[in-house]
């Protein structure tokens, strides 16, 4: 044609060659996009302050991904100063970075319920439980207490004398559930709180408080090495290993509730539906490994793994928790 | 014998080359941190963490340990050289450690610090080793009410930290108080003072307020100098000589006595090492013959608190080791890490892997002797910034500060309220309000009132429960009987005035 012969024209032809060429590789990209997820670093928030639940469960996970050699992109655990901060930041910051994990736990329902957050599981993605975190009740080795019934008697008959402890959020959310249950009057009650359960062992095995709530694997040593005893466990069935296989449940005991604190990992909500989908087949292998079933065997934690219906269990979950929030008047913050 | 026996084994495992390394690395990395402000050991432990699971479990607690007590062999550091104190413990080691720099005794200070940390450390360690059972029960003995009366006897020794005006001094502490309420309260889940902002749920950080405080308004004061009198040569005031025998000679006592408190004080679960070195400066001021000099360069306010801060560090150590419970937050990440290594710290621990714990031990004396090593020669290089001019070495500082604080939880939030402090403590200094009255009362205020709180809780309501523990109540006396000497003091001054 004349055109190809004008150098004007072959300028201009071989540029728009170009532009379509540059567009199609970019439309490829965005395609392959979902197909080298992660490509670089993931960002592993721990909502709260090294050592705590949160922290211990993402590191457990970071450390099991590394070894069965099931991630191969670096990943970084990053802390945040407490529960409601950083579920601030993950929402304000991280909502669209698709490199960005969480993991968050009853906290979170209880910090929204409570009034403390205003971000709850509808503001960002859940994408998998992973395990549940189940409390105990403890008394001193010497304790004149047997069984759970005991103790309700005494906070029945005299709550004055029989002070309690425990950690100040989800510790003490199990001990109103469980005790207002019990048909005790949760206002009488006096409950010394700590920082976290074994914070609060202290005072139990100094003999101020008679009786302890917190977290099994919080206080497994004080259980392991005899200093403390104990009388109910939280699931709906009997738990495993040793010390624990004889205990029996809040049902069992007479006080018909269950309850735990579960922990899940959660995406932004602005997360692409392939990152989601991959972190749920990532985790789904995961937890089958032996080194996470070794982890959970020794944090004592409940393998829940659950992602088809984790949304529809989160907002059941909710809805009990802010039930039990008004019943225990936790509510009253705003 | 077999505390010797123990002992040598444990040695024989901590000098492998593998182990020896790895305390060193610890100990290193331990030190950059404690002096780089803002970042403390809390977050240099858990940045370091998941590198540590790799490890064996006792490369990796010694390596976490060669951490935690090198972190207190640094935070001194630049608390002395620029007034910026590198973690909380090392806040009180400002007063006296940055007037003696000023005065060309950098040196002497950094020395001093150095050789005391050294002392305390060792010492600590063989109390550990010998004592660790039953200091750790009578430690259990320490409820919430004894916390209460404790602390309160802390407080009312800040009656000797304000220096020319008692009234400034108690106005400092009561603000100081008040700062401490803010943030969520336990007790009741309630936030108090955070006026919607996330940021102040947790309450305000000790660490932001003493930097502002002290290293953002010595950043102001310079300024204004060089506005004043401009951009001065300024002369070498690194200081020629390293530390005299007679400085050594009156570290002595201070080192003894801050690591007898320190230790003592850190084996309280939950005190933590910053109250510890308060303690050390309030009875080293108190004892001393020259009370006049503490504040304008008194090397016992630097060798006491630097030697509490280590036995408070280590004290820390035996209610995690013996018992599992936590005697800080640093200790709370490290038990953390433990569970992870697969041990769990209790009396079981010692019975069951006592080569394990002995190793642990051996290796902190070895830590220790490392530190020592590494750190007196570190003492002329370091002095050397000094000679940097100040224009720039202050631009240095104020960029570690930002870098620092905004570290500690990356919110700039934190950045903005250091500033805030800076300025406010700018002016507490062009009016003479004494600043440390108010960083006590910042780091005693939450603890002594959940004391308060929880005592009052597992009494039922009965306030009795001060005076009817013998605890408590010996220490409410000598609280009683130092507030009401100090007036009777004031009193007769004054009589004798007129």
């Amino acid at each position: 044609m004349k055109a190809f012969q004008n150098r004007t024209y072959r300028v201009w032809i071989v540029t728009a060659l170009l532009f379509v060429g540059m567009g199609m590789v970019a439309a490829g990209a965005a395609v392959a996009a979902g197909q080298d997820y992660p490509g670089k670093s993931m960002l592993m928030i721990a909502p709260s302050k090294p050592g705590s639940g949160f922290d211990t469960t993402m590191r457990a996970v970071v450390a099991t991904l590394t070894r069965e050699k099931l991630v191969t992109v670096p990943m970084t655990v990053m802390n945040m100063a407490g529960s409601v901060p950083g579920t601030a930041q993950i929402v304000l910051r991280y909502s669209n970075d698709p490199n960005m994990i969480a993991v968050m736990s009853t906290t979170g329902s209880l910090n929204y319920a409570t009034g403390l957050s205003p971000y709850y599981h509808k503001d960002w993605r859940p994408i998998a439980r992973l395990i549940s975190a189940y409390y105990g009740i403890f008394v001193r080795q010497d304790s004149p207490y047997k069984t759970l019934g005991d103790l309700i008697k005494d906070l029945q008959e005299k709550p004055g004398e029989t002070p309690l402890s425990g950690g100040y959020s989800d510790d003490r959310l199990c001990y109103g559930a469980l005790f207002s249950k019990a048909g005790i009057d949760i206002t009488k009650i006096n409950y010394a709180a700590f920082a976290g359960g074994i914070e609060s062992a202290g005072v139990v095995l100094e003999g101020s408080a008679k009786a302890l709530v917190s977290t099994i694997d919080d206080v497994m040593g004080l259980l392991e090495s005899k200093q403390l005893r104990l009388l109910a466990v939280s699931p709906g069935k009997r738990m495993e290993g040793p010390l624990l296989k004889d205990v029996p449940t809040f049902r069992e005991a007479g006080v018909d509730i269950e309850w735990d604190n579960f922990r899940y990992i959660l995406g932004g909500k602005g997360m692409p539906d392939y990152a989601v989908k991959y972190w749920q087949g990532v985790l789904a292998k995961m937890v089958k490994t032996p080194t996470w079933q070794e982890m959970i065997k020794k944090y004592r934690w409940g393998d829940s793994f659950l992602a088809e219906g984790l949304d529809k269990f989160l907002d059941e979950k909710q809805a009990v928790i802010i039930d039990v929030v008004k019943t225990l008047g936790m509510n009253k913050k705003k | 014998m077999d505390l010797l026996a123990n002992l040598s084994l444990g040695f024989s495992q901590a000098i492998s080359l593998q182990n020896l390394a790895y305390c060193f690395i610890g100990a290193l990395y331990g030190t950059v941190i404690g002096v780089l402000p803002g970042i403390g050991p809390v977050v240099g432990i858990s940045i370091l963490l998941p590198i540590t699971f790799s490890l064996p479990p006792v490369s990796a607690v010694i390596m976490l340990a060669g951490i935690y007590y090198g972190s207190a062999y640094g935070g001194s550091t630049t608390s002395i050289l620029v007034n910026t104190p590198g973690e909380a413990s090392a806040v009180v080691t400002c007063f006296d450690g940055y007037q003696m720099a000023i005065q060309g005794r950098a040196k002497a200070a950094l020395a001093t610090a150095a050789i005391g940390s050294f002392f305390a450390g060792t010492f600590a360690t063989v109390a550990i080793m010998l004592l660790a059972m039953p200091i750790a029960r009578l430690g259990l003995k320490f409820t919430p009410a004894e916390y209460f009366s404790l602390l309160l006897l802390a407080l009312t020794m800040v009656g000797t930290l304000a220096t020319e005006s008692p009234v400034k001094g108690l106005f400092a502490t009561l603000v100081g108080l008040l700062l401490s309420t803010v943030g969520m309260d336990l007790q009741t889940g309630r936030v108090r003072f955070a006026f919607g902002s996330p940021w102040l749920i947790e309450g305000i950080d000790f660490i932001v307020v003493a930097i502002g405080l002290f290293a953002i308004s010595e950043i102001l004061v310079q300024a204004e100098k060089i506005k004043k009198y401009g951009l001065q040569k300024r002369e070498q005031i690194s200081g020629r000589y390293w530390i005299t025998r007679e400085e050594l000679k009156q570290s002595f006592m201070p080192y003894v006595r801050g690591t007898v408190i320190g230790f003592l004080v850190g084996v309280l679960p939950g005190a933590g090492s910053t109250p510890a070195t308060f303690f050390s400066y309030a009875v080293e001021k108190k004892v001393s013959k020259h009370p006049e000099t503490f504040g304008k360069g008194a090397i016992e306010g630097v060798a006491g608190p630097e030697s509490a801060n280590n036995a408070a560090n280590q004290g820390a150590l035996v209610p995690l080791l013996t018992l599992g419970i936590p005697g800080s937050a640093t200790t709370a990440i490290m038990l953390g890490a433990f569970m992870i290594y697969g041990i769990q710290p209790g009396p079981l621990l010692f019975e069951k892997d006592p080569a394990f714990v002995w190793t642990i031990i051996a290796s902190m004396y070895i830590g220790n002797i490392i530190l020592l090593i590494l750190n007196l020669p570190l003492v002329n290089i370091f002095a050397k910034l000094l000679d940097l001019p100040a224009a720039l070495l202050y631009s240095m500082v104020l960029a570690f500060c930002t870098v620092g604080v905004y570290s500690i939880r990356f919110a700039v939030f934190d950045v903005f309220l250091m500033i805030i402090f800076g300025i406010v403590g700018y002016f507490m200094r062009k009016h003479d309000y004494p600043a440390a009255p108010l960083l006590l009362a910042l780091v005693l205020g939450e603890m002594m009132e959940q004391g308060l709180r929880r005592a009052l809780t597992l009494s039922n309501g009965d306030w009795s429960v001060f005076v009817t523990r013998p605890i408590s109540l010996g220490l409410l006396t000598v609280t009683f009987l130092s507030v009401t000497y100090s007036f009777v003091k004031v009193l007769r001054k004054r009589s004798l005035n007129h």
